[in-house]
C-alpha cells in the first residue's frame, strides 16, 4: 500500500510544516521555532500513534482546502478551524482521526475561536529534516516545505502508508488549550523583575490586548486598561526564551514566540510558564490577556499536571480504540 | 573561574550572568564558559545545549528531568572545573572582501563625516581593524564582531529599516557584523560582501564560529 498524499488546493492564511523544533543550533543564531501550540501538535500526532518528534501541518485562523491522493488518514489537534470533508458535509472536530478516501477535499474557512489547528499524517509530514527537525523557519527559509508557507500546488505526503487499522479514535481531553473565559497566562519573574519591580508590577497589573501585528515570532501586546509601562531603555544582548516577556522602550510588551530570535536586548521582567505556552498560542489578535504571578516549584507542578494529562489522555484514546476495533470485528 | 551571577531565566532555563558590558576579555570568559557548559548535557540527562551572548550564557534544562537548583549546580560545578583563560584555538582570520560605500554602504559617508574622517579614511579605519566572534545570534549565522575601531563608534540608526540586503557590512558603536539575509536592521551599512555566513547546503552551515578572527578587505566594485 502508498502512503498518502494531500494536495494544496488553497493554502490558508498561513500554513506551514512544523514539530517539535530544532533543538541544540541556537547558539549558530538558528532559532528553534516548531509549533507555537506543542499542546495541540501532540494531540494530532498521538492519535495517530506518531512518534512525538514527527512533523504536522500547523494552521492559522484560517486554514487550507487540501484534496486526497489516495486513501489517507489524518487526525486533527489545536483549534477547531471548521473542518469539513466538501463531499460528504462531514464536520471534523478536532481531537478525532478521519480517514479520507482518494480524491476527498477536506477545508478548514475559519471557527469561533482559538488560532491555530494541526493537521497530522500517518507517520508524519515526508519532508527532508534540516538541523535535525522538519520545522519551517520563514525567517531564513529553512526546513519545513521548501523553508516557506505552503501554496496551492504543493503535495504534502504521509512519511508512512495508511493501513486499514485507524479506525476512529477520539481524544478524551481538550484537543486545545485555549481557555474558556478571560484568557490569564501565568508567569514567573523574569531574570530583570528584581531590578525592576515597577516594570513586573505594571506588567501584572493591566489588562492588554493582542495586537494585529502578532505572528509566529512574537504577541506583541497593546494596553488596554491600565496598561502604561515605564521606559527603562535598552540592555546588552542577551540569550532569550520561548515565553519571555520583553519590554522595549515603547512600553508595549513582546510575548516571544516559537520563531523568537535567539538573542534580545530589552528588559524581561515575567516569563509564560512552559505549561500555558500551548494557551498563548491559540490568543486571537483583538482578546485581552491577563497576567498572573506563580513561583518556580507552581510552575514546575503545572508542567508535571500538564504532562500527566496528556499521557493520561494518550492512553486512552489508545485503550478506546482497541475496544472500537474488537466491537467492530465482534461486530463483523 | 570567577563565580557567575545564576538564576533562572522562565521555569526551563537558567541565565549565567558574566558582566554587564560588551567587553573583550568578558566575552573570552563567556566563550570559555559555554565551551565547558556545552560538555554538560553530554552525561547530564535533561540538561540543554548553552547558548552564548557578549555577557551571559542561557542553559535550558528540562524541569520534568531535573530541578533548577540541580541544574544551577551541575552548572556552576562544570565552571568550576574548567580552565581559568580561554583555551580556543587560535583560529585563522577569515578574510571577508567589502565593496564599501555607495549603494552598497549607503551609511558610509554619514559615519565618517560624523567622526571627522573622509571616506577613503573611514575605509582605512574599518579594514585595519581585527574583529573577534563574540557569538552568532539573531539570524542563522549572525555574527557579533567586537573590537571595531573607535575611530568609528558609531550609534544605531535611530529608524532601524524595514530591509537591508543580504551580504551587508556593517557597524553599530564598535560592533560589527555581516547580514546572512536580507531583513529589517538598525545597523549603519558601509559595504557589502559576496560572502555568505550562512548556507545551509554547507558544513557547518555557520561560516563563523565564536572566537574567530574577521578582517575586512576593500574590494574593487563590481
Amino acid at each position: 500500500m502508498t502512503a498518502g498524499a494531500l494536495e494544496v488546493l488553497e493554502p490558508g492564511l498561513l500554513t506551514t510544516v512544523q514539530d517539535t523544533g530544532r533543538v541544540g543550533w541556537e547558539h549558530l543564531g538558528v532559532p528553534h521555532a516548531g509549533a507555537c501550540d506543542r499542546w495541540g501538535v501532540a494531540v494530532a500526532n498521538a492519535l495517530l500513534d506518531n512518534p512525538a518528534e514527527v512533523a504536522a501541518l500547523e494552521m492559522t485562523l484560517l486554514g487550507p482546502t487540501l484534496r486526497a491522493r489516495g486513501s489517507c488518514a489524518i487526525a486533527l489537534g489545536g483549534a477547531d478551524l471548521g473542518a469539513e470533508v466538501v463531499r460528504t458535509g462531514v464536520r471534523l472536530a478536532p481531537g478525532t482521526t478521519h480517514m479520507l478516501r482518494d480524491g476527498d477535499v477536506l477545508r478548514f474557512p475559519g471557527g469561533a475561536r482559538g488560532m491555530r489547528g494541526y493537521l497530522a499524517l500517518p507517520g508524519g509530514i515526508d519532508v527532508p529534516p534540516v538541523l535535525g527537525s522538519r520545522s519551517t523557519y520563514l525567517a531564513a527559509r529553512l526546513g519545513g516545505f521548501d523553508g516557506r508557507a505552503l501554496e496551492a500546488g504543493d503535495v504534502l505526503a504521509a512519511a508512512t502508508a495508511t493501513g486499514d487499522e485507524i479506525g476512529t479514535r477520539v481524544w478524551p481531553d481538550r484537543p486545545s488549550l485555549e481557555p474558556d473565559g478571560d484568557p490569564v497566562l501565568r508567569v514567573v519573574d523574569g531574570p530583570d523583575a528584581a531590578d525592576l519591580p515597577d516594570v513586573l508590577d505594571a506588567l501584572l497589573g493591566a489588562t492588554w490586548v493582542i495586537d494585529e501585528g502578532s505572528d509566529r515570532t512574537g504577541v506583541r501586546l497593546r494596553a488596554g486598561d491600565g496598561g502604561a509601562i515605564p521606559d527603562v531603555g535598552q540592555l546588552v544582548s542577551r540569550p532569550v526564551t520561548f515565553g519571555a516577556i520583553q519590554v522595549p522602550p515603547s512600553g508595549a510588551p513582546i510575548i516571544l514566540g516559537a520563531d523568537h530570535q535567539t538573542v534580545g536586548g530589552y528588559a524581561v521582567p515575567a516569563v509564560v510558564i512552559t505549561a500555558d505556552l500551548p494557551v498563548l498560542a491559540q490568543l486571537r489578535p483583538g482578546a485581552t490577556v491577563r497576567f498572573a504571578r506563580m513561583s518556580m516549584a507552581d510552575a514546575i507542578a503545572a508542567l508535571r499536571d500538564r504532562s500527566e494529562s496528556f499521557r493520561r489522555a494518550a492512553e486512552l484514546a489508545r485503550g478506546e480504540r482497541l475496544w472500537h476495533d474488537l466491537w467492530l470485528n465482534t461486530a463483523g | 573561574m570567577d563565580r557567575p551571577g545564576i538564576g533562572p531565566f522562565g521555569d526551563s532555563a537558567l541565565l549565567l550572568t558574566f558582566g554587564d558590558e560588551i567587553d573583550e576579555k568578558v566575552s573570552r570568559r563567556v566563550r570559555a564558559a559555554a565551551r565547558a557548559l556545552g560538555r554538560l548535557g553530554d552525561d547530564q540527562a535533561g540538561i540543554g545545549a548553552p547558548v552564548a551572548a557578549y555577557a551571559s550564557i542561557l542553559l535550558p534544562f528540562d524541569p520534568l528531568a531535573t530541578s533548577p537548583e540541580a541544574a544551577a549546580r551541575l552548572a556552576l560545578k562544570a565552571l568550576a572545573t574548567a580552565p581559568a583563560d580561554d583555551t580556543e584555538p587560535e583560529a585563522a582570520t577569515i578574510e571577508i572582501p567589502t565593496r564599501y560605500g555607495g549603494e552598497d554602504g549607503p551609511d558610509l559617508l554619514e559615519v565618517a563625516e560624523a567622526h571627522g574622517l573622509t571616506v577613503p579614511q573611514a575605509i582605512e579605519c574599518h579594514g585595519g581593524a581585527t574583529y573577534t566572534v563574540a557569538f552568532l545570534g539573531f539570524m542563522p549565522g549572525f555574527p557579533y564582531l567586537i573590537g571595531g575601531p573607535a575611530e568609528l563608534d558609531h550609534p544605531r540608526r535611530p529608524t532601524p529599516r524595514t530591509r537591508v540586503a543580504a551580504g551587508s557590512v556593517a557597524i553599530a558603536g564598535t560592533q560589527g557584523t555581516i547580514y546572512p539575509f536580507a531583513s529589517p536592521g538598525g545597523w549603519n551599512l558601509v559595504g557589502r560582501t559576496d560572502v555568505r555566513p550562512w548556507d545551509a547546503q554547507r558544513d557547518p552551515p555557520a561560516l563563523f564560529a565564536s572566537g574567530a578572527r574577521v578582517r575586512f578587505v576593500p574590494a574593487p566594485d563590481r
